[in-house]
């Protein structure tokens, strides 16, 4: 086990170092901090701009650039917004805290009702709840969540209002709290919270209820289970100990990568429903040429993405003597 | 009913008129159409077919191993405990216990992520009251029995890490875990080597005469019977055809079908081939009389008669065939 | 969390492994509810097509049906421009008085075009690695699997604004790939990121298919590989291969929608559904509900569609009986 562990791990830092210059290549091509900074500061001269191209290392060949970027966001500086001149690592910080606060709200109810659906549908396949539940995820898993959140947004801020003649809109719409509010709230909080966890829930749902119900299918029509019937053990035992087992190789698979993602920002919800969350982080770093911004965000989302597939990874091989071994 | 094939002590398995029918899309299947078979402690009975003979699919519900949809009619009896129509609370403290199957396939018979000493020890701890560490320990003993080497180093290996023979000794040595009367191996061997097959076999004899449980070993493999089994039980589309002596069927078969399927094998050099002709006939809508009928060179009007013919004596052998007298004189 | 492009895993198939008991029987349940699943299943996948049918049909033809164009002024409007739906304009206007309804329709004719474009380039691209890695295998397979699976980790939104902005800093790209805002690269961007799935569906089926024997009697006689993909393994996976590339079809469009909603897809100048959308906070703000409905049900609905039809195919390509 040890071994395969370190395997996977040595694995992981050549492709973090790769995918880490391909993204800053891919910033670096793409935006333009210089020209961002002179819009920034309209009336710098040429000589600044050259010191200021110099301080930050953006002279030179692109692999030499990627090295001193390494070497500064190493040393724990992310440097400061050209936009606002705040210092990245405050609104980063920010950011992740909102995204994985989102996040890990919707998947701690979403996350084992996709599971309990999925076991139960499998358990009870050709079952009218069977059919209601696959239609149901299918339809789920169709809608792009860009089209559930504006329709949810939609429905909330002005449907609702209209027809029940309410004076503001039954749950909030925007941000994560009220405009003005200062300090920490709890029940406001969780209130701006519930749209955009629904929206986060719906796929959520069913996704892992698919999944877990595609599993366990496939596992209870295997020959080991005929072989734990015949043993005589009880049917708990049966489901737990045998079935479960196995088919939660793939879930945890799938679950490992998934809250992995979560680091990246639930983008699109956070946009329509104003979350200030990394999604947004990013992208009105990308819209303002932030470069300062962009690099921090990207490397951390590439780490995050290594991360969790090398977790991923270990919990495939702990959980699955056959790819441990094989 | 059975006359020659008396086995000296009593059975401790009693098949009577089971019958097991499936609701499917196009209507009910009839797998089993009425099987009879009695084993003594310490027999081995072989039980051949083609695939869709119902071989399986009878013991799966002597088992109570049939999705709940199966239909199970007749009587099962192990020890003199019926089965047929048990509720499955009663059912799981039998299976296992009392009778305990082994199947064809080892590897994906085997929970890929179990241990092999754990899942030995699950069929121990499940009918007995032993301590963990004590299942445990019967299971590399019983690892050993079946001639595993190292056991208690091999029980900390998982399937994928056994061959194929040492995965079937295994299976058996689940399946005699907890000593039960009677054992049922659903073709051990098909999956295995020719070489490994033999050692399998040896296995299986040794656990026959030292436990002196009674084995039912189901094959399409007329070879293996002829090694191993003292009796034969031929089975075509749902029923038993002929069931004789060993030396008994091979000498002088008592049917059609198991003729046909003698002479298919591959025999001496020099004898040629002669397959079957046609194919088993449609479980959903069974032919009258004899379901052999369709491929018999011998069919006749009479066969096409009534209920499927059930077993007669004749001789020291019994065999379905209505016509098996005027065929034997033929011969003669 | 959960991806836009990737198309719906399949559904494994429920092969029965037990013996001869179970030949056909697993999973069999009373005859009357097998049939009456079957049915609806295929309605809905009838409906979806036809829903289909006259969504495409009358947004290809916007340029005859459309009753304005793109971007036309709706003349004898009373100010303010903005209004909701009524008798002349069936969608309402938006805030420089454009005809909703028109625009929804131009925007259907771009939205699908790209999806399915990008469908048919990453069927053919996917098609084509997948196909390599499976009959080359070894280390190749290896890394081509690798690059695959990084690919699919790689959060989507992420990297498409990123690659979507490419062209506006370096000149080569936009010749190579198109402009900023351009159909062309908006296609472009997404084929990239669409191919992995299928990829993956078919190195599995030509796995599958390399051990089945008439490839080894192809062989046998002397064929060449590539004869023996084209002539058999294609023919063979092409089921799996449409049913793919009609969810990512949807993906496609769903994609677009949202590139273009964050303002990184199709310029503005052209009606896409996700760029109807762009103004959609304002207009929820100010009430103009019929401009954030109408786009957001287009969508939806052809999404739906198409993911129906999707399910509808496999079903039908899938020959084994009692697929759930």
């Amino acid at each position: 086990m040890f071994r395969f562990v370190v395997r996977r791990m040595l694995w992981a830092i050549p492709l973090l170092i790769l995918i880490s210059f391909m993204a800053f290549s891919a910033v670096r091509a793409s935006t333009d901090p210089v020209a961002a900074f002179k819009r920034a500061n309209p009336r710098t001269t040429l000589e600044q701009l050259e010191v200021y191209k110099k301080e930050k290392g953006l002279t030179g060949s692109i692999p030499a650039q990627y090295v001193h970027w390494v070497k500064t966001f190493v040393k724990g500086d992310l440097g400061t917004s050209i936009k606002t001149n705040k210092p990245v690592a405050t609104d980063l910080k920010r950011a992740l805290a909102n995204s994985v606060t989102l996040g890990l709200f919707a998947s701690s109810f979403a996350v084992p009702i996709g599971l309990g659906i999925g076991v139960l549908a499998a358990k009870k396949q050709y079952s009218f709840f069977d059919s209601f539940a696959t239609t149901s995820a299918f339809v789920g898993v169709s809608i792009p969540p860009f089209i559930s959140g504006v329709l949810l947004k939609l429905l909330f801020a002005i449907g609702f209002t209209k027809w029940f003649h309410l004076d503001k809109p039954f749950l909030p719409t925007a941000g994560i709290y009220p405009p003005g509010h200062v300090g920490f709230d709890l029940v406001l909080r969780v209130k701006h919270m519930i749209l955009p966890a629904i929206v986060l829930a719906i796929q959520t749902i069913a996704v892992y209820s698919r999944l877990m119900r595609a599993s366990l299918l496939e596992v209870m029509n295997s020959d080991y289970m005929r072989t734990a019937r015949a043993k005589g053990i009880s049917e708990t035992r049966v489901l737990v100990k045998h079935a479960l087992r196995n088919a939660f190789i793939p879930v945890v698979n799938f679950g490992a990568l998934d809250i992995g993602s979560i680091v990246g920002g639930l983008i699109i919800t956070e946009v329509i429903f104003e979350q200030k969350g990394m999604g947004n982080f990013f992208l009105v770093a990308l819209a303002n040429g932030d470069y300062p911004q962009l690099m921090p965000y990207i490397v951390i989302v590439v780490i995050s993405v290594i991360v969790f597939n090398l977790l991923a990874d270990l919990a495939n091989g702990w959980l699955d003597p056959r790819i441990r071994l094989g | 009913m059975s006359n020659g094939s008396e086995p000296s002590t009593p059975h401790v398995l009693e098949i009577r008129d089971l019958r097991v029918s499936f609701p499917t899309d196009d209507g009910m299947v009839q797998a089993v159409r009425g099987v009879d078979l009695d084993v003594g402690a310490g027999e081995l009975v072989g039980v051949v077919g083609e695939s869709g003979s119902g071989k399986s699919v009878t013991f799966l519900a002597a088992m109570g191993l049939l999705p709940k949809r199966a239909k199970i009619t007749g009587s099962v009896k192990v020890a003199g405990d019926e089965l047929v129509g048990v509720p499955d609370r009663q059912m799981r403290k039998v299976r296992g216990k009392k009778i305990a199957m082994i199947f064809q396939d080892p590897l994906s018979a085997l929970n890929p992520v179990h241990k092999i000493g754990d899942q030995v020890a699950e069929m121990v701890l499940a009918h007995t009251d032993m301590s963990r560490s004590n299942a445990h320990d019967r299971a590399i003993d019983l690892l050993d029995m079946v001639g595993i080497p190292q056991p208690r180093q091999r029980a900390k290996q998982y399937p994928h890490e056994f061959s194929g023979g040492m995965r079937q000794r295994v299976m058996i040595a689940m399946g005699v875990a907890n000593d039960p009367e009677v054992l049922i191996a659903d073709e051990p061997t098909t999956a295995l080597d020719v070489t490994v097959q033999a050692q399998i076999l040896e296995v299986i004899q040794r656990v026959q005469h030292e436990m002196n449980t009674a084995v039912v070993f189901i094959t399409h493999d007329l070879g293996v019977i002829a090694r191993i089994a003292s009796r034969v039980q031929v089975m075509y589309a749902g029923r038993a055809v002929e069931r004789a002596l060993v030396d008994d069927l091979f000498a002088h078969p008592a049917h059609p079908y198991t003729t046909g399927l003698l002479t298919s094998l591959p025999g001496r050099v020099g004898t040629r081939l002669i397959p079957i002709t046609g194919a088993p006939p449609n479980m959903l809508k069974p032919p009258s009389g004899c379901a052999f009928r369709p491929r018999c060179a011998h069919a006749a009007a009479v066969c096409a008669e009534g209920d499927p013919p059930p077993l007669r004596p004749f001789g020291t052998q019994e065999t379905a065939c209505v016509r098996i007298d005027e065929l034997t004189q033929v011969a003669r | 969390m959960a991806d836009i492009l990737t198309p719906l895993d399949a559904e494994p198939e429920l092969e029965p492994t037990n013996t001869d008991a179970a030949e056909g029987l697993v999973g069999s349940v009373s005859p009357g509810r097998m049939a009456a699943r079957r049915f609806l299943h295929h309605r809905l996948a009838m409906l979806s097509l036809l829903v289909l049918l006259f969504v495409a049909v009358v947004c290809i033809l916007a340029p005859l049906l459309a009753p304005y164009a793109e971007n036309q002024r709706v003349t004898a409007l009373a100010k303010p421009l903005t209004h909701p739906p009524s008798q002349s304009v069936h969608f309402g206007t938006d805030s420089i008085g454009r005809d909703l309804f028109s625009r929804v329709m131009w925007g259907g004719r771009v939205s699908l075009f790209i999806g399915i474009a990008v469908a048919l380039s990453s069927s053919i691209v996917g098609t084509l690695v997948g196909a390599f890695s499976a009959l080359r295998g070894g280390f190749i397979d290896d890394v081509l699997m690798r690059v695959t699976d990084v690919f699919i980790a790689l959060p989507l939104l992420v990297f498409l604004p990123l690659i979507a902005q490419l062209p506006t800093r370096q000149k080569w790209a936009a010749s190579l790939i198109g402009d900023k805002g351009s159909v062309r690269l908006m296609i472009t961007v997404l084929s990239v990121f669409a191919w992995m799935p299928t990829a993956r569906i078919v190195r599995g089926v030509v796995l599958s298919l390399k051990e089945k024997e008439f490839i080894e009697a192809a062989r046998a006689m002397g064929a060449k590989t590539r004869r023996i993909i084209l002539s058999h393994l294609i023919p063979n996976a092409i089921g799996t291969i449409v049913v793919t590339a009609s969810f990512t079809v949807a993906g496609a469009i769903g994609t677009e929608a949202t590139l273009s909603y964050f303002g990184f897809g199709i310029d503005p100048q052209q009606a896409s559904w996700g760029n109807l959308l762009t103004d959609s906070k304002t207009a929820i703000g100010a009430g103009y509900w019929w401009l954030v409905l109408f786009p957001v049900l287009a969508l939806l609905v052809t999404v739906l569609s198409v993911n129906f039809l999707g399910d509808g195919l496999r079903d039908a390509f899938d020959p084994k009986q009692g697929k759930s």
